[in-house]
């Protein structure tokens, strides 16, 4: 077992150089053999070592960043209906032969529509300003046209009794 | 019955960022270290750094409860991220890796062990690779790569001794 553990075979499996032919060979002797298992501890405290070494401190800014996505990514999955996830033992629920119903709740407050409506409500903006501008027109105009009327009235009221 | 499509509580999400926080503050020094003197770029290798951890997001739970090395694991996932970055790298360049960041270990390593060493470390080669540049069976250069984690262990026994 010295000369399986001297061969080098360990070292490519910690690096994750080795075949995965080899990989397996490694993992099959280091559950039957302790001191396989010992020595593979060794090299990977070795790596540890030499990677402390060599460690640069990252920014302060990366690791909110990071978490932002990590949360991205977890709400996504989440949030995905589970009739979409992957259910491989997944068994219909017994209905009693009733109609069955899903609530579906909507949290949202606010809707996405297609850019091209942006000129339908800009159309619909302008041609109600127009509207009432003619009706403002024609309701000044109604106005004084009555005004008018009655001021005729008045002055052949008066012509009439006059003679 | 109600059947309302649920949201995981925040719970077990925060359970989740405080898991990778924890391997983050523990092991993303080293990582960034080790994908730095790969890429040799420091904007790139915390990119690199960036999509290790939200990776290790999805296997947070392998990574605490299995009894294998951490760090190992960690490292395995970044050369996975790195693996078409290696396929671009030119020729292992033995001392301009030592001198872009100079190492104890690396420093006490022969010619021939930092070759082995940095092919399969800092360019993601094979054994099988580095055997054919070299022109020496595989048996040799996997000798070469015992002895350089030997000279790993002995550096490192010299200063704590």
């Amino acid at each position: 077992m010295q000369e399986y553990i001297n061969s080098g075979i360990l070292e490519a499996y910690v690096l994750g150089c080795a075949s995965e032919q080899e990989v397996q060979e490694v993992l099959g002797v280091k559950e039957r053999h302790p001191e396989v298992k010992s020595a593979l501890l060794a090299l990977e405290e070795d790596m540890e070592r030499l990677a402390g070494s060599m460690a640069i401190e990252p920014p302060a800014h990366l690791w909110p960043k990071i978490a932002d996505e990590i949360n991205e990514i977890t709400l996504r999955e989440t949030r995905q209906p589970s009739i979409y996830r992957e259910q491989p033992n997944y068994k219909q629920p017994e209905t009693d032969n009733k109609p069955q119903y899903i609530d579906i709740e909507s949290e949202a407050t606010h809707m996405r529509i297609h850019k091209a409506w942006r000129w339908v409500f800009a159309a619909v903006f302008v041609l109600g300003k127009i509207f009432l501008g003619f009706a403002i027109y024609y309701y000044l105009e109604n106005r004084q046209m009555n005004e008018q009327m009655n001021e005729l009235k008045t002055e052949l009221k008066q012509l009439k009794t006059t003679k | 019955m109600n059947t309302r499509l649920q949201n995981l509580a925040d719970t077990p999400l925060q359970a989740k960022v405080q898991d990778v926080q924890f391997i983050y503050d523990r092991y993303a020094g080293m990582l960034l270290g080790y994908i730095y003197d790969v890429v040799k770029d420091r904007t790139l290798a915390e990119q690199y750094l960036n999509d290790t951890f939200t990776t290790v997001a999805l296997l947070a739970d392998e990574l605490t409860k299995s009894e294998e090395n951490i760090y190992r694991k960690l490292q395995l996932i970044a050369r996975g991220k790195l693996s078409s970055y290696f396929n671009t790298m030119q020729q292992c360049d033995i001392s301009e890796t030592v001198k872009h960041r100079p190492n104890k270990y690396l420093n006490s390593m022969s010619e021939r062990q930092l070759q082995v060493f940095c092919g399969v470390h800092y360019h993601g080669k094979k054994i099988n690779t580095i055997a054919a540049e070299m022109n020496e069976p595989e048996d040799v250069v996997k000798k070469l790569l015992k002895e350089a984690f030997l000279i790993i262990r002995k550096s490192n026994d010299a200063r704590v001794y």
